[in-house]
This record gives C-alpha cells, sequence and structure tokens, in this order.
C-alpha cells in the first residue's frame, strides 16, 4: 500500500508539466481523439515531458593535502613529529544532474563534511575541521546495459577547509580556499527502474594529492535513467 | 547530519517500491493488464474491447509493459485492424485521430502504458468482431503477425 502511494505520488511529481497543462480541465474521455485535457503517449513515452533528472546523495571521502600552515607558536599539547599537511575528510554529497540526449549530463554537487585525519602542523595543534566544496558536473554515460551504467566526469569547483584547535569559537582556527577541478568515474548499478546505488573515484587535475570516493544512491526521475 | 539523509533515502526507497513494470507480469500496481495477451520482443501487450461515454465503437484498450531494462519504441498508430461483420465480411478499421496524435513512441525501460483507441469502417457500422494485429506494436519488420480477435467470436488467430 506505501508502495501504491509513494507510485501515485511519484508519478504525479513526474507528471506535473501534464498537470500543469491540464490544470481546470475536466477530462471526459480517454479515448484518443475524444481526450481534450491530455494526448497520446503523454503517460508513458518518455518524450511526453520528463526530463532526465537525478538525485544523488553520496557519502564521500577525500584524501588531500592542505597548504602549509600553523595555528600559533604555543603548544596547546606537544605534538611532537615532523609536520604533516595530508589529511582525509568524509560527508556528505548531494548531487542534482539534468541529462541531454541519451548520453550528456550536468548538475551541481555539494560536498559538506568533516575532517577524519588532521593534518600534523607546528605549535598548536589542529584537532578538528570541516570542509565544504561545492561543484559544477559535466559527465557523459560511457557504457549503459542491463542495470549497470558506467560514467565519467568533470568536477570543478573548490574546496574549502577549516582547520581548527578545538570546537569553540574563541580557539585558533586556519582556512583554505581551494579551487579544484577532479576527473571522475562512476558506476550505477540499478536496483529498482528510478533507484541506483553508485560508487565514484576521482582525482584532481590540479593537485596530485587529491582523491575522492563516493558511494551512494540516486533517484531518477525516468525509468533507468532513460537508458538505451 | 547523516541520520536524516539515511531516512530520506530509506522513504524515497520505500515510497518508489512498486513504481515500475514488472517484466512479464501483466499488471500494474498488481491490477492485471486486461484483455487477451501477447508478448513481444521486450513488450508485453494486453488488449481489449471497451466503452467510452463519447467515443462509438470499437473501442479498443491497449495496455503495455517493457520487460527490457533499455527502452523501445511502440507503434500504436499503424497497427492493423480489421473488423468482422455478423456476415463474415471483413472491413479495414481505421483509428480516429482528428489532431494526429498517433505516433511511433518510445518507452523507458522497465516502464507501462495504456491508451484507448476508437476504430470505424470506411464507412459502415460497427463490426461485430475486432481483429488486431499486436505483432509490430514493438516495431520489427521481421516479426510474425500476431492477429488477436475480440468480442462476439473470442477467438485467437489470423481473420
Amino acid at each position: 500500500m506505501i508502495a501504491r502511494v509513494g507510485c501515485v505520488a511519484l508519478v504525479a511529481g513526474l507528471a506535473l508539466p501534464r498537470a500543469v497543462h491540464a490544470r481546470g480541465c475536466h477530462e471526459t474521455s480517454d479515448v484518443v481523439g475524444y481526450h481534450h485535457c491530455s494526448w497520446f503517449g503523454v503517460d508513458w513515452s518518455r518524450d511526453a515531458d520528463t526530463p532526465r533528472l537525478s538525485f544523488d546523495i553520496d557519502y564521500y571521502f577525500r584524501h588531500f593535502e592542505a597548504d602549509p600552515f600553523s595555528l600559533g607558536s604555543a603548544p596547546l599539547v606537544a605534538t611532537g613529529g615532523p609536520t604533516d599537511f595530508h589529511a582525509t575528510s568524509s560527508g556528505e554529497a548531494w548531487r542534482v544532474l539534468v541529462g541531454f540526449g541519451h548520453f550528456v549530463y550536468t548538475g551541481v554537487e555539494i560536498d559538506g563534511g568533516s575532517l577524519d585525519r588532521v593534518p600534523r602542523t607546528v605549535g598548536t595543534p589542529v584537532v578538528e575541521g570541516l570542509e565544504l566544496a561545492p561543484y559544477a558536473l559535466a559527465g557523459v554515460h560511457l557504457y549503459e546495459r542491463y542495470r549497470i551504467a558506467v560514467s565519467t566526469e568533470l568536477a570543478a569547483g573548490f574546496r574549502y577547509d577549516d582547520f581548527e584547535a578545538c570546537n569553540t569559537s574563541d580557539c585558533p582556527d586556519v582556512s583554505q580556499w581551494k579551487p579544484d577541478v577532479q576527473a571522475r568515474v562512476r558506476a550505477d548499478v540499478f536496483i529498482h527502474p528510478h533507484v541506483s546505488l553508485g560508487i565514484g573515484y576521482g582525482e584532481s587535475v590540479i593537485d596530485s594529492n587529491e582523491r575522492i570516493f563516493m558511494v551512494g544512491i540516486s533517484l531518477h526521475g525516468r525509468a533507468m535513467d532513460g537508458m538505451y | 547530519m547523516r541520520y536524516p539523509s539515511l531516512a530520506f533515502v530509506l522513504v524515497l526507497a520505500i515510497f518508489t517500491g512498486g513504481c515500475y513494470y514488472k517484466p512479464a507480469s501483466y499488471s500494474i500496481d498488481s491490477q492485471p493488464f486486461p484483455g487477451k495477451r501477447v508478448e513481444l520482443a521486450c513488450l508485453d501487450v494486453a488488449v481489449t474491447l471497451t466503452d467510452d461515454a463519447l467515443a462509438p465503437p470499437p473501442v479498443l484498450s491497449y495496455t503495455f509493459g517493457n520487460r527490457c531494462t533499455h527502452g523501445t519504441y511502440v507503434d500504436l498508430a499503424t497497427i492493423r485492424v480489421i473488423g468482422r461483420g455478423s456476415d463474415g465480411s471483413r472491413v479495414a478499421l481505421h483509428p480516429h485521430d482528428p489532431k494526429h496524435e498517433l505516433a511511433v513512441l518510445p518507452i523507458d525501460g522497465l516502464w507501462r502504458g495504456h491508451e484507448e483507441i476508437a476504430y470505424a469502417p470506411d464507412p459502415g457500422p460497427p463490426p461485430s468482431d475486432v481483429c488486431v494485429e499486436l505483432g509490430h506494436v514493438e516495431p520489427d519488420p521481421a516479426a510474425p503477425d500476431r492477429w488477436v480477435c475480440l468480442a462476439a467470436s473470442e477467438q485467437d488467430g489470423a481473420p
């Protein structure tokens, strides 16, 4: 029952253009040529009204190297050892994609997370950090068969990282903004015509120390995302 | 922050749980396709005669689902329909399409659809039986004819 209600809601959402078209129209016949609120194919053909829209929610893991910095000269805790500005972060990546034709897509992505491995600095140590990274995306489906789609995409944007000595407002912190362009490959397996599970891997083309791994779930407006 | 997203995903997954065509099920949301069934390369097609308040008979109701995970085409525009009179005479029936809507249209993988089309002899009274060739609803020149007859005789086979 829930699934059926959800199905109705989903179809109603996908049919928004038709609903707008038919607003205030009282249909008197379901037969082609006699209906005047609808038209042939509107409920089932991809050419009717439904764009290739996808919403992704991914969990990402990123490895990168921060630019050298220091939170201050007075250690709160003895850090010891050499400096190491390699760091890892993880969090959620929200993606909205729009397809053009059968293979090309574009969209936006916002990554938001926290640092898992913090840089080792001179002096006051980094204890935690936050990350925000918006990107514009452009990609192409390279392979689409059965329930699998393999894609490659470019993600261009910037990465904001905030390195903090503690979690209060008066703690020393350093923020870094870095432009970022990533080349990624991604594979999606459709577990449902409107839902796929995906994994992705990317490397920055302007920073050899940055890599990202993503795993998540996608909701597609078109069955099988309009795959041929 | 992660838990709301997980819940959101689960809700989406639950809500989309039944909204697609299950291959060979001949049903939508547990409602069976009405009428006689024909299995094509990717399409499961069912056809039956139906009534309509405005359209004069015969009106054919087509329900179809795409078993394949890739898209295919549905051709209800050039489908051949023949009426058989009570005296055994045969006449070709033509779809009522004053707005020229009928066309060969694509359908997504694992998706389904339904259409009702009225047919009229050229000219003449409504036939007692209607035979429709469903073998080429999914366009394939090499596919064999698949005639289905409806109404009084309720017999499948070539007209």
